[in-house]
């Protein structure tokens, strides 16, 4: 039973997410699919599991050939997706979880045969949990385990998991290799995305890398190394020994001179993922934060916009003590402009202007005799967009209509013209085409020389580096290293962001 | 609270047409450009604009081609119902509805809706019967406004701080007000015979009564409140996107809280001039508010998930279900077949929106493939 792939192509518009990527996978292997974000990981998955149609290019199971129509075609071929977010009935029993679909083929439904049917694929996996229970009374690493064991009960022949460790503890994660093992010893095929390369050089038979939505190499993960890994992700020579400097920023007080734009001594939030950060940054200062997901570099943009306030260490802006911030209002009027990752769903009113989504958080400047004037509005607007080549029809069409870079471009103009000292990006060219992104890497430039300090936190690892004066890596809460000059390299980044995982 | 540090001090310092720059970031680049028209050629509009024109074309058709419908069929079926004495009576009649969908307006706006209205009306009216032989016109005018203006608070403070859904919130608080009105005048209709309560019953200039330019002239303010104050703008930002207005940094928990206590407070106000205009303070005047204050401001072309909508529209709204029942007590019909046949409008136009959504989905499908 071997899985086969063959120039497996995805086209978005002019965008190619996928480019003819070919490889194979025989029983009881697992393949981990390495790559930078954006570099068709999910999308080849997606594919694979029926959710997404492919442009050109065939997969054939057991060389009989595959088409799916929809993730229902793939399930009844054998082909599984546990994705990152899972997807489950939070008050139906565990039993149930597992036997979703079928439920034992009964027509009435009784729980204790529920029960006992579950329990020979809770048992294949040592999954050791009350079969009765509610599934929200689980972990979420046992609901991971619930998905695997759910896919046996559906005969799974291949099994696809999405970054399944990025949530889990190092003991979390241990459990579930050893149910990935079970499941190689059932001849089970395992296509596994994961960004810690360490887990991928113990646990993975074999690699396959992607880049810009190609495969740029595949190859036994016995043969590899981390700097092997890397340099394929990234494209540029491998570099094994990143040297990772140790906390780095210490906030040297400035005698002299103006007074940091942003000091953070020790700020900490228990449970929030924030221990002793401590960093000084300048007026001007384009600082960017990396690491993996949930190593603390969300946990800090969260602290300087008020939706985490830290509860120890010290926060300074503009010379100026502040203790914590609790709301993004409390925010601004310490000077902080927040522009969030989510733009749909938390930057734009889609269904409004263009005009009114870039003057919503700031109308007080437009008024004229206490009401809002649409001539200066108006006025406003038509100098930002001939200023960001806004593409556009007119400025009272919805923003919906617009490209995500256009979308983006007027985003960020909304946070930059408040005029705040510091202005806080949570990834900022994300779901943006080429040109535009460097257009705002332009504009970002530009903001910052006349003296605006720019936070950002980024999951593209080009940017990180390309666009920061300084790159703060960040690992399990810590601030681990900070990298500028000609340190600030992306295998350096790279490396101190899994330094955790070499070291355990 | 401390100002924004840049922006207060640059505002102040320029003039008009000063789209404000930030310090620095070519202010020579931002002048030119307000001076010239955009570099940039609006980028093949053709597509947008035949959407556009038709999604509004569409919505004109929901409210606009249901009032002509409905203007010509009363035209032709009644010899009376084009008449002077007609037109005012139709205005006198909107004036409760409209009051309190002036205010549902701002809510919805927001994103919000306010079911206890018909509870507050009839609370609104018993507190202005009971308290205005006492006190006069205007302090028993204020009274009935600090109390539907309360009862608004509460209301707004459960949905933001208690996080308690706003349906189940205000339905609990239309059982309260309207339960708390027939307490006020223990279940009793009374007469108001004081000089000062007929008031808004009086007549005034074109053969309308007081009540209704108290109506004209709220309608305008808050139109204009809504389109043109900042505070206005908010709500229509948060009714856009809640979440984006909180991490922008409006006041998004103040100005929900706030559209209650504006809803309540215009509903409340509503009904004392209800009360004065018929003589009677009853605790079930007005019960109807409810539905029909949310169906005028939804005919009036708002989104019930916010963001969308205006006066102007609910203000049409108001007049169509006002000439609808008009129009039937014209034609004798029953008022209990008045309650179904605003039911069916209100499908109708709902229908229109939803039609308007598709299309204007799929002509944005269209555009990317």
């Amino acid at each position: 039973m071997t899985l086969e792939v063959r120039e497996l192509s995805k086209t978005y518009g002019n965008t190619d997410a996928l480019q003819a990527v070919s490889f194979a996978a025989y029983p009881g292997q697992t393949l981990a699919i390495l790559g930078q974000n954006g570099a068709g990981k999910s999308t080849l998955v997606k594919i694979l599991a029926g959710v997404l149609p492919a442009t050109a290019g065939s997969m054939a199971l057991d060389g009989k050939p595959m088409t799916f129509s929809s993730p229902r075609d793939a399930l009844k071929a054998g082909i599984v997706l546990i994705p990152q977010e899972l997807a489950y009935l939070r008050s139906l029993s565990v039993a149930e979880n597992i036997l979703i679909g079928s439920w034992n083929g009964q027509r009435v439904v009784s729980q204790r045969n529920l029960v006992g049917a579950a329990a020979e694929f809770a048992g294949a996996i040592g999954l050791d949990v009350d079969l009765a229970a509610p599934m929200f009374a689980l972990t979420l690493a046992q609901c991971q385990l619930v998905e695997i064991a759910k896919a046996l009960s559906r005969n799974a022949r291949v099994v696809l998991l999405d970054e399944p460790t990025a949530a889990l503890s190092d003991v979390e994660a241990a459990r579930l290799f050893e149910v990935l093992e079970r499941l190689r010893q059932r001849g089970v095929i395992t296509l596994y995305i994961s960004h810690r390369l360490d887990e991928v050089l113990t646990h993975t038979d074999r690699a396959l890398i992607l880049r810009d939505g190609r495969s740029v190499a595949c190859y036994d993960t016995a043969d590899a190394s981390r700097g092997r890994l890397i340099g394929d992700m990234i494209g540029g020579s491998a570099l094994d020994s990143a040297p990772v400097t140790a906390v780095a920023d210490s906030g040297q007080p400035s005698s002299d001179g103006p007074p940091a734009a942003l000091r953070l001594s020790a700020v900490s939030h228990r449970g929030g993922g924030l221990a002793d950060v401590s960093v000084t940054v300048a007026a001007g200062e384009i600082i960017g934060l990396f690491g993996v997901r949930g190593s603390g570099h969300e946990a800090m943009i969260r602290t300087l916009v008020g939706l985490q306030p830290h509860d120890a260490g010290e926060l300074e802006i503009g010379g100026v003590p502040r203790g914590p911030l609790r709301s993004p209002l409390q925010a601004r009027k310490a000077g902080v402009a927040y522009v969030p990752g989510d733009r749909k769903k938390q930057g734009l009113a889609l269904d409004q202007s263009l005009r009114q989504n870039l003057t919503a958080p700031q109308l007080g400047r437009f008024t004229k005799l206490g009401a809002v004037s649409r001539r200066r509005e108006q006025e406003f607007f038509e100098s930002v967009a001939s200023r960001l080549r806004l593409k556009y029809a007119t400025s009272t069409q919805p923003i919906r209509e617009l490209s995500g870079g256009n979308q983006q471009k007027i985003l960020l103009a909304s946070r930059i013209y408040m005029q705040t000292p510091i202005l806080i990006i949570d990834e900022p060219t994300r779901g943006v085409d080429v040109g535009a992104r460097s257009e705002i890497h332009a504009l970002l430039t530009e903001v910052a020389e006349t003296g605006t300090t720019i936070v950002f936190a980024t999951s593209d690892l080009g940017e990180a580096v390309s666009l920061s004066d300084r790159l703060l890596v960040f690992q399990a809460g810590r601030l681990v290293s900070s990298l500028s000059g000609a340190d600030k390299t992306g295998a350096n980044a790279l490396s101190a962001a899994g330094q955790q995982f070499e070291v355990r | 609270m401390d100002p924004i540090p840049n922006a207060a001090g640059t505002k102040a310092a320029q003039s008009p047409p000063a789209a404000p720059q930030p310090s620095g970031v070519e202010p020579t680049a931002l002048e030119a450009a307000s001076a010239a028209p955009p570099a940039t050629q609006p980028a093949a509009p053709t597509g947008w604009v035949v959407s556009r024109w038709r999604k509004s074309l569409v919505q004109s058709l929901g409210v606009g081609l249901c009032y002509a419908i409905v203007l010509v069929f009363f035209s032709v079926k009644l010899d009376n119902f084009v008449t002077t004495a007609n037109v005012e009576t139709i205005l006198d009649g909107a004036t409760l509805l409209g009051i309190v969908a002036v205010g549902q307006t701002f809510l919805i706006v927001g994103g919000g809706f306010d079911l206890s209205v018909g509870g507050v009306v009839p609370l609104g009216a018993v507190v202005f019967g009971t308290t205005v032989g006492r006190l006069g016109l205007v302090p028993a005018m204020l009274v009935t406004v600090v109390v539907g203006a309360g009862v608004g608070l509460v209301t707004g403070l459960i949905v933001v701080y208690g996080k308690i859904n706003p349906l189940i919130t205000t339905l609990g608080m239309l059982s309260i007000a309207g339960g708390a009105a027939y307490i006020v005048v223990n279940g009793q209709t009374n007469e108001l015979t004081s000089p000062a309560a007929g008031f808004w019953g009086n007549s005034a200039p074109l053969g309308l009564q007081t009540g209704t330019w108290a109506f004209i002239g709220l309608a305008i303010v808050g139109g204009l409140f809504l389109k043109f104050s900042v505070y206005g703008r908010s709500v229509y930002t948060i009714g856009g996107n809640r979440e984006a207005a909180e991490l922008a940094g409006l006041r998004v928990n103040a100005i929900a809280i706030s559209t209650y206590v504006l809803t309540a407070a215009c509903a409340a106000f509503g009904g004392a001039i209800a009360a004065s205009q018929l003589l009677a303070s009853a605790p079930d005047i007005g019960t109807d508010t409810t539905l029909n204050s949310i169906a005028a401001v939804v005919l009036g072309g708002a989104a019930l998930t916010g963001g969308v909508g205006g006066m102007s529209g609910t203000i049409l709204g108001v007049l169509l279900l006002g000439t609808i029942s008009d129009g039937l007590a014209l034609l004798q019909v029953a008022s209990f077949y008045q309650t179904v046949i605003t039911g069916a409008v209100l499908l109708v136009a709902v229908g229109f929106s939803r039609a308007r959504d598709v299309l204007a989905l799929s002509s944005f499908v269209r555009r990317r493939i």
